[in-house]
């Protein structure tokens, strides 16, 4: 157990020191916030700058976790696996550690988001704060475990930049990020339903703009999480074991 | 000790995508004891070592790892056993300081980096700060079988311990293989390398997935090779036997310049006298030492270490191998070819 608890404490520790990944992340979630938060709200009212920032604040994990998914799997992939595997660790564990330490890092990229929108826009109550933050870290596993998922089937490395965009793309545009599920026509809905980030962001768009606590949205977003993680877990784990020639 | 004490194999088989790599492999070390593996490139040494280090999964058959089961309990069972891989598989972005240290904590032991910085430096890997991946093939080795001197578990396996390295690292390897064997550690040596190693116990073979018995493997027909070496000593003849058989030793007729070093490393120029060697050949040679006094009636072994040898050996290594083995024992090869 002690070298299990070792190991997840290294990935979470690799996962935090992707500077690459988290110093342009930190400028546009800055410059992002401050034309919502300011541009928006003189144009269209501080109510739709708001419905924005939470969208924004559920969409701002999607870049880091798209590339950790990609990186972990291809990690699993690599000779690091081969030494990770002759540790006294299993080697169920050692995917959960990548996942949750991709987790972990989503988490974190929306809690800093969080944190700007409350600073220039959102009031948030303690109370408020800590639910949206379950309702984060369910999303956290649910986009991580769906993407680990997505990208064994990536082939071609080369082509990394092309797939990332591609994802990015559906689940910022096909979703609720810029508007409540109510505005888009019923055949798209069905589709956006299918994006992770539809039941966190509704979740807290109705928690902190009307006060009312959607169970239903949490309910299937817990449902999502476990299930996501579990397909995530079950497919890298066999890609894990199956790395041999 | 208990029954499955020591590193147990019985009946592994394993085979991938490409075909069947181990059959039926069965083979036991003790405590205490060191078992030599050998075998040609290919004849699947390396995956029984990623079988019993838990990198790959075994398809059939049973290990133990000091009584534990790989199969049964493979998270105990990696815990008991350090691994020396042929090629390091530490991330080779961090240096073999931080390497090191955290691969001893995961298996319970405690080394502060300046211990550890230390032992490197005693290894003779002088910049212990420096990605792996800038070091040399030799330095890697180094870090890589340091696991196996910072952490202490009841089993080691050693893949190709000695590839790579200089003749005075390949000693402090032997010395921590022995060191490890005495304090009863049970060994696994793999390797294809020839030579006797003073602390095996006993060898086995493999070939093509499978444990044979030694007549098989050493059905190679031997090379006939000749070889023209400095410092040849007649003692030299039994240290090498057994590895190789030597069927003809002939000096080689001295050089001018090998005779006047000679008679100069005598000190004869300091006599005042003029050396000029008119004709040189053995008896000649003699001769003028003969005639230079008392004190240089015979060539002494310092001198004769500077004469040439030509030796006719018979042996299964090939040229390579047999140059290394010949520099090992203090000889200087300066010829050597297939005849």
């Amino acid at each position: 157990m002690r070298a299990t608890v070792l190991l997840w404490q290294v990935f979470l520790k690799e996962a935090f020191t992707r500077w690459e990944l988290l110093l342009p992340f930190v400028v546009n979630q800055l410059l992002a916030l401050w034309v919502f938060s300011w541009g928006f709200q003189r144009v269209a009212g501080a109510e739709y700058a708001q419905v924005l920032v939470i969208g924004w604040i559920g969409f701002a994990m999607v870049t880091i976790g798209v590339i950790s998914s990609i990186t972990l799997t291809i990690d699993l992939s690599l000779q690091k696996i081969r030494y990770w595997l002759s540790l006294p660790v299993a080697p169920g564990a050692i995917v959960l550690g990548k996942l949750l330490s991709a987790s972990i890092l989503c988490v974190a990229a929306s809690l800093f988001t969080l944190g700007l929108g409350q600073l220039f826009l959102l009031r948030l109550n303690p109370s408020q704060t800590l639910w949206v933050l379950a309702a984060l870290i369910l999303q956290g596993f649910t986009l991580v475990g769906f993407l680990a998922s997505i990208s064994i089937f990536i082939r071609d490395i080369t082509k990394i930049g092309v797939i990332v965009s591609l994802i990015i793309g559906i689940l910022q545009y096909l979703s609720v990020v810029y508007f409540p599920i109510e505005v888009f026509p019923t055949p798209v809905r069905a589709v956006i339903y299918l994006n992770p980030l539809t039941y966190a962001i509704t979740f807290i768009r109705a928690l902190v703009l009307s006060g009312q606590f959607d169970w239903i949205s949490l309910a299937v977003l817990a449902g999502l999480s476990v299930a996501w993680l579990g397909v995530g877990w079950g497919v890298l784990q066999r890609k894990a074991l199956h790395h041999e020639r | 000790m208990g029954e499955r004490d020591g590193l147990i194999v019985q009946s592994v088989s394993k085979s991938f995508k490409t075909g069947i790599v181990l059959q039926n492999v069965t083979f036991e070390t003790r405590r205490g004891e060191a078992l030599l593996l050998r075998g040609p490139n290919g004849s699947g040494k390396s995956t029984l070592v990623g079988l019993i280090s838990g990198i790959y999964k075994i398809d059939s058959g049973e290990i133990w790892v000091d009584g534990i089961s790989v199969v049964k309990e493979p998270r105990r069972a990696k815990a008991a056993v350090t691994t020396v891989f042929q090629e390091t598989l530490f991330d080779s972005v961090i240096s073999p300081v931080q390497a090191l240290s955290l691969h001893a904590r995961f298996y319970g032991a405690r080394w502060s980096q300046k211990q550890i910085c230390e032992i490197l430096e005693e290894f003779g890997v002088t910049e212990p700060n420096r990605p792996i991946f800038q070091l040399s093939g030799g330095t890697k080795k180094k870090v890589e079988l340091l696991k196996a001197r910072l952490v202490e578990t009841p089993v080691y396996i050693f893949d190709e311990p000695f590839a790579g390295l200089d003749q005075e690292s390949r000693k402090r390897a032997e010395d921590l293989i022995r060191e490890r064997k005495r304090q009863g550690k049970a060994i696994l040596l793999v390797s294809h390398e020839p030579g006797r190693l003073d602390f095996v116990d006993r060898t086995i073979y493999m070939e093509a997935g499978r444990i044979v018995p030694p007549p098989a493997v050493k059905e190679v027909l031997p090379m006939l090779v000749e070889a023209v070496v400095r410092g040849w000593q007649e003692e030299l003849r039994s240290r090498l036997e057994g590895q190789l058989q030597i069927l003809e030793v002939q000096s080689v007729e001295p050089s001018d310049q090998e005779i006047e070093d000679i008679l100069k490393s005598l000190g004869l120029d300091k006599l005042g006298a003029r050396v000029q060697v008119l004709r040189a050949d053995s008896t000649t040679a003699q001769e003028i030492l003969k005639q230079f006094g008392g004190t240089a009636q015979t060539v002494s072994a310092p001198q004769r270490a500077e004469l040439r040898t030509r030796l006719k050996i018979s042996t299964e290594l090939s040229l390579a191998q047999l140059t290394q083995l010949l520099e090992e024992q203090g000889l200087k090869v300066l010829e050597i070819r297939q005849l």
